[in-house]
């Protein structure tokens, strides 16, 4: 198959020009990716933005200045236009009552015009190297050459050293800046480290994905990976992950159809994985339902298998079969969920069904047992110790029942002795 | 009345701080003996927490300046623990309880170190001592507020310092927690620490604190509790004359009246 053929060679790294592309885009990629989890927790994402607009003029001013394609010097000017929109925004701020979001999108916008402008000067100017200066725009991944990876590498690399190397400081200062001052941290100095690095991943990541869409893809890992852990280390190395493996799904989806662009293919993946990360995570909404549901289940065949008991412990029958209508009938129970508390426990081999009767197995009286003795203890515990009226013991005791552990329930007979009966004068069952 | 001390552990002369020109704190002289439990009390807007911050370099000071140890808050940081308010930071943010508390030690430590073993030891004993030890891997936005809270005390523990300076540790807290955030103190007065506590409840503050500040926008009164707490320092504190300043202020506003005649 075609496919196959064309997915082996592009990982066989054969190519030496895909190859050029990928470890251009993985290396970018991921610098952003690390880069993202300081600029969220930071609360910056909108600076991102008004950088890579910005960097638009200094690109052009570069291409003005050297006149060629030379990537240092685009980069430079990148670099250089990219801290006046950071000063900017702050110092608009600091003169005005401009508040920061508002000064975001005026330095913004006024940056991003003077950019379009001077490339439209570049364009009327004849200059035969300027072909493909606009690409800048939606990034040309495509077209990274040797040459170019050694000036990215070079400012990749130095980012990725400069994060592990301040590790703590940003870790600290970042969560709590006021307790990082008075341990004599600098918060000045590390705000400028962090815009520093904001300014140098946006300007070689607009390589890839272009001016529009770099904050996404500094953005949206690091609120990924912020979805499936709690540690700072590995929220950064996870959402470089995340940055790695959308680049190179963007770079295979636009070899396999060149006219494909990259750079939006990496974003569309970056954006599944944002939102699988927000259903399936652990603290994903799905996963939350089907928690919910199980829940449910736990309650409902619980509850049958209460019933099935009860319906015989006063006169010592409880592991007599019953009828469907017989259980039913006991408690105010619908039948939808009898028989679907009924299908779990004769699964558990809980619950045995003979004919058109059902009845509890040994396994099942145990655990039945245990259920009844937990609700009976809990309703003793809050009526001895929480001086709750014996009258309103049992909605809780109903839900309790079902998630208290052994370990807990150890601790309940350790505060209340091993009593005989509950609140209500009823028995309470134990093993022996 | 405003008792001042020899030898003090923290000197304030003549603190003034302004926010955007109108002073928030005016003033302020006195001084706090070591090993005291000592509680700022006074009404919303007085200007305690600006206080703290201000003893803590968090705010810029307009003049005066404060002492801690008879020296500048730089050449003794690592003597000194501050507890900001819980709600100064982002819960949400990816760090565990042990994690928070291990920032404590980096207060001694430099930054580009790893911790030893017996920096998380002692990061350990100071959750031990809060009772939080059970919660040490779990997520910090999984904590209530006065668990938060402790959580916070527990990073001042493992700074190891001589003097704590802690803004509103009861607010939001319910009230076994503050009983047992108190009893903490205790605790750390016992071992000789001075304790430096922003409160904002009259009542329970006679009964937790061996010496008071009573502040509002200046330092009405400093001193052992038995003697500064008196109806007259309540009045100058909560009450009297800057109720007057209050209407005063209420009429400039109305008649849109310039401050100053030169205006």
């Amino acid at each position: 198959m075609n496919f196959w053929n064309d997915l082996i060679y592009f990982f066989s790294f054969a190519d030496a020009n895909i190859n050029n592309v990928l470890l251009g885009t993985i290396l970018l990629g991921f610098t952003c990716g690390i880069v993202g989890v300081l600029v969220v927790l930071n609360k910056k994402a909108l600076i991102v933005d008004a950088v890579s607009h910005s960097i638009l003029p200094g690109i052009c001013i570069g291409f003005m200045l050297s006149g060629v394609k030379d990537p240092v010097y685009l980069i430079l000017g990148g670099i250089i236009a990219g801290a006046i929109s950071v000063f900017l925004v702050d110092w608009i701020t600091s003169i005005s009552r401009i508040k920061k979001d508002a000064s975001i999108a005026i330095v913004l916008s006024f940056m991003f015009s003077i950019g379009v402008i001077l490339l439209s000067v570049i364009q009327e100017s004849g200059n035969s190297n300027q072909s493909g200066l606009s690409d800048f725009l939606f990034g040309k991944a495509a077209t990274i050459i040797e040459s170019d990876l050694y000036v990215f590498g070079f400012l990749s690399l130095l980012v990725i050293t400069v994060i592990p190397i301040f590790y703590q400081h940003f870790k600290i200062a970042l969560f709590d800046p006021n307790f990082a001052h008075t341990i004599g941290l600098k918060n000045r100095n590390i705000q400028i480290l962090i815009s520093a690095l904001i300014i140098i991943s946006t300007a070689i990541g607009i390589q890839t994905v272009g001016i529009v869409l770099i904050s996404a893809l500094i953005i949206t890992p690091a609120s990924s990976a912020f979805f499936w852990t709690n540690n700072f280390k590995k929220s950064i190395l996870l959402s470089g992950l995340f940055a790695v493996i959308s680049s190179v799904a963007g770079v295979f989806i636009s070899y396999l159809s060149p006219l494909m662009p990259t750079g939006p293919w990496i974003i569309v993946v970056l954006s599944t994985i944002a939102i699988f990360s927000s259903l399936f995570s652990e603290k994903g909404m799905i996963t939350k339902k089907i928690k919910g549901r199980k829940n449910r289940k736990k309650m409902i065949s619980d509850n049958v298998l209460k019933y099935l008991y009860r319906i015989g412990e006063d006169d010592n029958t409880a592991t007599k079969g019953r009828t469907f209508d017989e259980i039913k009938n006991f408690r105010s129970i619908e039948g939808k969920e009898l028989s679907e508390g009924l299908k779990i426990l004769t699964g558990k081999k809980w619950v045995i069904k003979a004919g058109a009767l059902w009845m509890l197995s040994e396994q099942g009286t145990k655990e039945a047992k245990r259920i009844i003795r937990i609700h009976r203890l809990w309703e003793l515990y809050m009526q001895k110790f929480m001086q709750i009226q014996s009258d309103h013991v049992h909605e809780s005791a109903e839900t309790i029942e079902h998630i208290i552990t052994p370990e807990l329930e150890k601790e309940l007979l350790k505060h209340l002795g091993k009593p005989a009966v509950d609140p209500h004068q009823q028995n309470i069952p134990y093993e022996d | 009345m405003i008792e001042q001390v020899e030898n003090p552990i923290l000197e304030v002369h003549d603190l003034t701080v302004a926010y955007s020109n109108k002073p928030v704190l005016w003033n302020a002289d006195f001084s706090i003996p070591k090993g005291k439990m000592v509680g700022i009390v006074g009404p919303n807007g007085a200007g305690k927490s600006t206080l703290l911050k201000a003893i803590m370099g968090l705010v810029p000071v307009a003049s005066g300046y404060s002492k801690i140890l008879n020296d500048q808050l730089k050449n003794v940081r690592h003597k000194v623990a501050y507890v900001p308010q819980k709600e100064s930071v982002d819960w949400d943010f990816p760090a565990t309880v042990l994690d928070v508390v291990e920032m404590g030690r980096y207060g001694k430590l430099s930054l580009f170190k790893r911790l030893r073993k017996e920096d998380k030891q002692i990061a350990v004993e100071a959750l031990k001592k809060v009772k939080m030890l059970d919660f040490a891997d779990r997520h910090i936005s999984e904590l209530s507020g006065g668990q938060q809270q402790r959580v916070f005390i527990a990073r001042a523990l493992a700074q190891e310092a001589e003097i704590y300076f802690m803004d509103e540790p009861f607010a939001g807290v319910d009230m076994a927690s503050e009983k047992a955030i108190v009893e903490i103190l205790y605790e750390m007065q016992k071992e000789g620490k001075t304790i430096f506590v922003v409160h904002h409840d009259l009542q329970s503050a006679m009964d937790y604190f061996d010496w008071m500040v009573f502040l509002n926008t200046r330092i009405v009164a400093s001193g052992p509790t038995e003697k500064v707490f008196s109806t007259e320092t309540l009045q100058n504190t909560y009450g009297g004359n800057l109720a007057m300043l209050q209407q005063i202020g209420q009429i400039y506003k109305e008649k849109q009246f310039p401050i100053r005649e030169s205006e």
